[in-house]
């Protein structure tokens, strides 16, 4: 049986012992896996990730890519990470805060990379998803896409898809939407 | 932040369709006080993480009714967070507080004790639960198939269009209306049947029906095991009652053992350092230090990070900390927890870690505070030669009991331990938890029979654990899977595991070479 009435008062002087301070609350294992994750992180030279909360918010950060081939060469794109507290159960929420005109990212920043819904899997980490989010870039791809506008160009026509990046790119209008300059 | 709705008036006998409206917990706690004398409830209506960790050390169990995955680990790390490990790395019996989990889906349900320390906490087991279902946002964009297809995409992707900037509140009507209509029309577009304002708060909500059978089982297995913990009565569950009303009925109760290397409830490595030393030289030290061998080490403290590998910009923002001492930088308490993730292995062979640590500073005097759990005992106080030289005694006598177990003496056998310490001087650390003795005979303590098994199974279940294979999606369900667990699949797991452990022990050349093509295809699936 367990000594009940002991485990209060024990609780008590834990209490007290500890510089007569309340228990901090430690931290969950959601953010030790994440400060694993983010302690390993070896990004290319294309991906930079900083943290607009300080160097003690990892559950919040962001990641900028430059891609250095591709349509999107020399475009700066920035994304928004929030991992929740049940990480790596649950996976991150991304978005991006870079308006650009890509069949896979729609005007809202939803991106749609299967390894951020369907196929997430606890044992993937914010490496592969940086990874996944640079491939988007590097070879975006017309089927199942977010902007079917887009992928509708690039499957039809590539190079009109190449000088619609351009101009979107560099700041202008592709059809009726504006798109702010990030080259 | 539950209050009353109709739809629950099915099942939750102690509400009245007046009290729709009020807040559960203030109902419950009035219903159950006017039926039953001498007995006192109050009523809290909040979120549980608004409440500081005082308000929970003060209970002595905690039973839970909770409805996702993160508020059970909330608390878990909260009851685990109150367990303390003594020197021989065995948890301290004054700072264990129980816990009792409880929870249904439809017509499955499941019941489990948590003791901090000896049975798997939540987390040991969290790898347990199938990923969640979730749709491809391009399926909801362009091709959507079902009724839930049409639901998310007005709740995912429609919302933000038009409301973009205002969060969606779910227990909003309005907000809820909209979406509906939207899933309507989207709907109809497409040409699929089926959207409806209920299905639409499933898909939303996470939300699958509830029935009144399921709830009865399970709760009146988690008030039985509340009783027993609570007065000692009877042996208690050990520690997991599944139960599946769907197809016949069947309830099946596992004993799933605890994972030593638990980030919320193990014991971590032991670590005692001079107060002077600084971070950099910790860090150092654990290259060295037998149970760890890390290199490449990053360090975190309640939630700070004291020193970052990578990336590159942590680094830099954490590179001055190197040079100040640990005690300093931990906020000069005596002891405490710290985690550190590095590579260990060499060569070919290193992997990442991530360690839990318990830190224990030396005091002025150069002796380490390890052991408080020595002084808490009755009146006594003890000096450090007189701790050692029980600790001595204790070491001898634990060292009995082991020999015997392991030499394995068969369970029928009545096993008499050797005389446990009954010096009054000592701790309490051989009276192990007797949690689940059954009346006073000497059995074999079944604690121990759960380290056997333990060590059995540690080396083989640690490898079929890291080939589970991938959940299959529910085909008739089109809505998210709820946060509840879902037990057919842990049914399946653990079946699957059984197998793959029970096929290594057979060793036949023909069922090694159909194992490793099981174990192949199964690799193949799981990537």
């Amino acid at each position: 049986m367990i000594k009940l009435f002991k485990v209060k008062e024990k609780q008590r002087e834990l209490a007290e012992n500890a510089n007569g301070k309340p228990p901090v609350k430690k931290q969950s294992a959601g953010e030790l896996r994440l400060h694993k994750d983010i302690s390993e992180l070896n990004l290319p030279k294309t991906c930079s990730i900083s943290f607009p909360n300080g160097k003690d918010d990892l559950m919040n950060f962001e990641v900028t890519i430059r891609p250095d081939e591709g349509y999107y060469l020399n475009g700066t794109f920035v994304f928004s990470f929030q991992i929740s507290p049940i990480y790596p159960h649950e996976a991150p929420k991304v978005k991006c805060k870079t308006k650009v005109y890509h069949p896979n990212i729609d005007l809202e920043g939803n991106v749609c990379l299967n390894i951020l819904r369907e196929d997430w899997k606890p044992v993937l980490n914010i490496n592969t998803i940086i990874y996944g989010l640079y491939h988007l870039f590097t070879e975006p791809n017309h089927d199942d896409p977010l902007n079917h506008d887009a992928a509708a160009v690039l499957r039809d026509n590539p190079r009109l898809f190449e000088s619609n990046v351009r101009r979107a790119m560099t700041g202008g209008h592709v059809g009726q939407t504006f798109f702010p300059r990030c080259i | 932040m539950d209050r009353i709705e109709v739809t629950n008036l099915n099942r939750q006998f102690l509400f009245r369709l007046e009290d729709v409206g009020k807040p559960k917990a203030e109902i419950a706690a009035k219903r159950v006080m006017e039926r039953v004398g001498d007995v006192n409830i109050s009523p809290h209506f909040c979120r549980i993480e608004d409440k500081p960790l005082d308000f929970y050390s003060d209970f002595s169990i905690i039973v839970l009714g909770l409805d996702s995955i993160e508020a059970r680990s909330y608390i878990n790390a909260v009851a685990c967070g109150f367990l303390e490990y003594n020197s021989d790395d065995e948890p301290v019996e004054e700072t264990v507080k129980p816990l009792v989990d409880g929870g249904t889906e439809g017509f499955k349900g499941h019941a489990r004790i948590i003791i901090p320390g000896t049975t798997p906490c939540f987390e040991c087991t969290i790898w347990l639960f199938p990923p969640q279902v979730k749709f491809p946002l391009c399926t909801l964009a362009e091709t959507p198939r079902t009724a839930a297809h049409c639901i998310e995409y007005a709740h995912l992707i429609k919302w933000d269009e038009v409301h973009s900037g205002k969060s969606f509140d779910p227990d909003n009507p309005e907000h809820m209306q909209w979406v509906y209509s939207e899933a309507v029309k989207r709907a109809e577009l497409f040409g699929i049947p089926g959207v409806t304002y209920s299905l639409t708060q499933g898909v939303v909500k996470n939300i699958i029906p509830a029935i009144a059978s399921t709830n009865a089982i399970v709760s009146a297995a988690c008030a039985l095991e509340t009783l027993k913990i609570v007065s000692g009565c009877s042996k208690t569950l050990s520690n997991y009652l599944t139960y599946n009303g769907v197809e016949g009925l069947h309830t099946k109760v596992t004993e799933f053992v605890k994972d030593q290397d638990c980030l919320v409830c193990g014991p971590g490595v032991l670590i005692e350092l001079e107060r002077s030393i600084t971070l950099k030289k910790f860090i150092d030290h654990l290259e060295g230090h037998p149970r760890l061998l890390l290199t490449r080490v990053s360090v975190t403290h309640r939630g700070k990070n004291l020193y970052m590998q990578a990336p590159p910009v942590l680094e830099e923002m954490t590179r001055s900390n190197l040079d100040l001492p640990l005690f300093e930088l931990m906020g000069e308490v005596s002891k405490d927890i710290i985690h550190v993730n590095g590579m260990s292995g060499k060569g070919d062979k290193t992997q990442s870690c991530l360690r839990k640590l318990r830190v224990v500073f030396k005091g002025i005097d150069g002796v380490a505070d390890i052991d408080m759990a020595g002084a808490y005992t009755a009146a006594s106080i003890i000096t450090h030669a007189q701790s050692k030289a029980v600790k001595q005694a204790r070491i001898r006598t634990s060292s009995l009991l082991c020999y015997n177990y392991y030499n394995r003496v068969p369970s029928n056998t009545d096993l008499t331990p050797a005389k446990p310490n009954t010096d009054t001087n000592s701790g309490t650390v051989t009276q192990k938890p007797r949690i689940w003795e059954l009346q006073a005979q000497p059995k074999q303590n079944p604690m121990l029979m759960l380290t056997d098994y333990t060590r059995e199974m540690s080396s083989r279940s640690r490898q079929a654990s890291r080939k589970l294979p991938k959940a299959v999606p529910n085909e008739e369900s089109l809505q998210e899977e709820s946060n509840a667990t879902n037990l057919t699949s842990i049914g399946a797991i653990y079946r699957r595991q059984s197998k793959k452990i029970r096929s290594h022990i057979e060793s036949s050349t023909e069922r090694k070479a159909h194992t490793t093509e099981e174990e192949r295809r199964e690799k193949s699936e799981v990537l």
